[in-house]
């Protein structure tokens, strides 16, 4: 935990401390559920570490990213290794706390055991948030949560839990059709299923709206944000002009996975519960997504929860989570630049590992051929990954009469 | 039709013209023969790097780093003292290069056999000057003899030479003479304190400019090394009596030369008075220049300090000891530039006060140790590995020891807690 870190764990502490000595605790509604769990623990670390003015001075809360010239001056505090732990400290709690839901959500004592162990011993995540120092878990204790709502039938605790963790991370609104799908309890009238889902759904969108609304009320939430970068309307332009070459078929694919989730539910067909419903869509929107999107090494960490939880329906998953970890490996190694999948991480612990070099530079001079090259390796890998995502798909959507 | 004209038109030619022509070129030919003599044979090189030798002591420059390394003859009597190393060249540049010509010679004494191929010579024994610009024949006229100052400690090393010629592609070099030490020169400019002061040569080399006879480096006494504080070189600084204020977007400040030896350095001890005014810290970089590399970002030092709030100078510590002890080490220590890295912008309250920086024998480190600044980068060529990394790793676990017991006892806890939980279920 205290010896390695990212340049994005600094960044996201100094705009914290900048709030804090500014009084600005009003001012963000970015993720703000990850802001103020991490603006309590800065709290603590300022309780716990004497802190100089300097260490996290932030000249522009508009240019909030840190240069790794800065970053480099916060490694060499003195007290960077108690830094880095405090800063952690919440993640290890969030991170014990999805391992005490997986515990309660499976009841199989013996596959309960199994999840936990993919759970805590799991490269994506143990990377994601010791490693890479990425607040991914903070989201993901709400999703499960919300997964753990579902299976003991509390629907609205389960939208309000969902709501909150929309605020974690902005890529948890693609769950949202799963839930409110998976909410539909088809041994129930229509118009019944019609008022709770509703209700979920604007528990949900209250949840999701009211920080906006509060926060631009009582304080200013354009802080850390740039103006000069206003790329709302060109995303969405982009996005329905084929910008994007993957936005078409997630779309399909997603919406193949919300009929599945409805499909599923029916008394007459599957006849899943809510949970399972919700489990298994979810699990598979992250394979959809990310069959198309290999962005950064730490994203990789919101595939893990919903397949670990599909354990308690069933789900053969210890053989394809096998498999995914070597390829997921095997893929960064080869698709890392200088500072992510490198010891670079490790600079915490000394500078001297800063540019001492990564797996594709030796690649290159050692491995490569001309037709094996770097960029089709990666390419080769990329389809293995997918390959391993559409085997996990598979025994995900496989249900066993046990289910 | 008109080669055949012009062949008519020499044959036409008064038979005494044609004699006379004839003859010339007899004489011509006879020069070039006497230039290329068995007599001239002597003024052969050791060695030669990227220079084309033309024969009869001439080269021409054909690529980088261009040198000869010579043999130096000693005509002088074992009880005189003063010498002077005389070397006979003629530089000759392109009609119009302009520049000053810098060249370099670096000697050590002569090597045993087993070492006679080797071509490295100690960077701490040199002698820099340049040959200045010149726009007619007679600076170049005097170029043919370099007569330069050995001390008693340069003595013993002076039995060969290495003759660089820097940053001139288009030059090339008459060896007039194998170079000798010789006793004609001055007396005073010989002794037993190794040359420093340029201008105390100034008298006896006025015919070349920036000389600097690099004897060995300066030891640091235990107690410190001042850097002389009164001839620092500003850039965007304006020198205001004895203070500096900021005049543009790069400013930084270059030291005199320094010369010291790395190997006793533990760091810089540097004490500079800062602008009053609402900016929160400071930001330096500091250069070092070693007998290596020039001021390169890869050799330098960010440094970040707190403003005083009592306005009192700044005072910090840099430790630069991994200069000697991680590879590849240097040896010398030529000149420091400090930059102001953040200066918030071109105003009359960015006035600052030259720094006073003092050079810290290793002896003396523990007491400074406090002064290091937390925030602090060194990028830097050197790298510690191995052993000597691992050996840092855990110097820094020591720097925070409440922090590090805490940790071992809570992984230890967490380790045994498990250990009984799983044997309890067993």
């Amino acid at each position: 935990m205290p010896f390695f870190a990212h340049v994005d764990l600094f960044s996201e502490y100094r705009r914290i401390f900048y709030a804090i000595d500014n009084d600005l605790i009003l001012a963000n509604s970015h993720r703000v559920v990850t802001y103020y769990i991490e603006m309590f623990f800065a709290g603590l670390t300022k309780l716990l570490v004497p802190i100089a003015d300097t260490t996290f001075y932030l000249a522009d809360p508009q240019k909030s990213t840190s240069s790794l010239q800065d970053y480099f001056l916060f490694l060499q505090d003195p007290y960077i290794y108690r830094y880095l732990f405090l800063f952690k400290l919440p993640y290890l709690l969030f991170d014990l706390a999805v391992a005490g839901i997986i515990w309660r959500f499976v009841d199989s004592p013996n596959l309960k055991r199994i999840a936990l162990l993919l759970w805590l011993f799991n490269p994506l995540t143990l990377f994601a948030t010791y490693i890479f120092g990425r607040f991914e878990v903070i989201g993901i204790f709400f999703l499960a949560l919300s997964a753990y709502q579902l299976k003991l039938h509390r629907v609205w605790m389960a939208s309000i839990w969902f709501g909150i963790a929309l605020h974690c991370r902005e890529i948890n609104l693609l769950f949202t059709p799963f839930l409110l799908i998976a909410i539909i309890d088809f041994k129930d009238h229509f118009i019944k299923n019609l008022l709770v889902v509703a209700g979920c759904a604007a528990t949900t969108g209250v949840l999701f709206l009211f920080p906006d609304w509060f926060l631009a009320k009582f304080g200013d939430i354009n802080l850390f944000v740039d103006p000069d970068v206003n790329h709302t309307s060109g995303t969405i332009n982009k996005l329905f002009s084929l910008g994007y070459y993957w936005f078409f078929p997630v779309v399909f694919g997603l919406a193949a996975l919300a009929i599945y989730t409805w499909e599923t539910g029916n008394p007459a067909g599957a006849n899943a519960g809510h949970a399972e419903r919700y489990v298994v869509a979810a699990a598979i929107s992250m394979f959809v997504y990310f069959a198309f999107n290999v962005h950064s090494v730490h994203y990789a960490a919101w595939l893990v929860i919903f397949p670990i939880l599909s354990i308690q329906f069933g789900r053969k998953v210890v053989l394809p989570f096998l498999v995914l970890f070597g390829v997921w490996v095997l893929l960064w190694l080869l698709k890392t630049d200088g500072g992510v999948f490198t010891p670079f991480l490790a600079a915490p612990l000394s500078m001297e590992f800063v540019n001492t070099g990564h797996f594709p530079t030796y690649f290159m001079r050692e491995l490569a051929t001309e037709d094996i090259s770097l960029h089709r390796s990666i390419q080769i890998m990329r389809t293995l990954f997918a390959v391993a995502m559409a085997f996990f798909c598979y025994r995900l959507l496989k249900r066993s009469a046990a289910s | 039709m008109k080669y055949q004209a012009g062949m008519q038109s020499v044959r036409d030619l008064p038979v005494f013209f044609r004699s006379s022509v004839i003859l010339l070129l007899g004489l011509l030919v006879t020069t070039h023969c006497h230039a290329i003599e068995p007599g001239n044979a002597h003024l052969e090189p050791l060695r030669v790097n990227s220079l084309d030798n033309l024969g009869a002591g001439q080269f021409t420059v054909s690529g980088n780093d261009p040198y000869l390394v010579l043999a130096v003859e000693d005509q002088t009597s074992e009880d005189v003292v003063a010498r002077d190393l005389v070397l006979a060249i003629k530089v000759n540049r392109d009609d119009n290069d302009v520049r000053d010509i810098p060249l370099e010679i670096f000697y050590r004494s002569a090597p045993s056999a087993a070492d006679a191929n080797a071509i490295l010579f100690d960077p701490l024994y040199r002698i820099q000057f340049s040959i200045p610009s010149t726009s007619d024949d007679s600076a170049a006229a005097e170029d043919t003899l370099i007569r330069l100052p050995v001390s008693a400690e340069m003595l013993p090393l002076a039995r060969q030479l290495r003759l660089d010629i820097d940053s001139c592609r288009r030059c090339s070099i008459e060896l007039m003479a194998m170079p000798v030490l010789d006793s004609s020169g001055p007396e005073q400019n010989s002794g037993s304190q190794p040359s420093q002061d340029a201008s105390q040569l100034d008298d006896q080399a006025t015919s070349y400019q920036n000389l600097r006879i690099i004897n060995g480096a300066r030891a640091i006494p235990e107690s410190g090394l001042d850097v002389d504080d009164s001839a620092w070189t500003l850039n965007d600084l304006q020198a205001i009596g004895a203070f500096a204020m900021v005049s543009g977007n790069d400013p930084f400040l270059v030291s005199p030369i320094i010369d010291a030896a790395i190997d006793d350095l533990a760091g810089l001890l540097i004490e500079i008075d800062a602008p009053n005014g609402n900016q929160p810290n400071f930001d330096f970089q500091l250069f070092y220049a070693t007998e290596k590399h020039n001021f390169i970002e890869s050799a330098s030092s960010y440094i970040r300090v707190g403003s005083k709030a009592d306005g009192a100078p700044l005072l910090f510590f840099v430790p630069l000891g991994f200069l000697s002890t991680q590879a590849p080490s240097v040896k010398l220590l030529k000149r420091l530039r400090l930059d102001i890295a953040n200066p918030v912008e071109t105003s009359e309250e960015q006035i600052w006060s030259p720094p006073k920086i003092a050079l810290v024998s290793k002896l003396e480190s523990a007491n400074y140790q406090d002064l290091i600044p937390g925030q602090l980068i060194h990028n830097k060529l050197q790298r510690s590995s191995k052993r000597q990394l691992l050996i840092d790793i855990l110097a820094r676990f020591g720097e925070d020891i409440i922090f590090s017991i805490f940790y071992v006892l809570l992984l230890a806890g967490v380790v045994t807690i498990t250990m009984r939980k799983f044997r309890s279920n067993q």
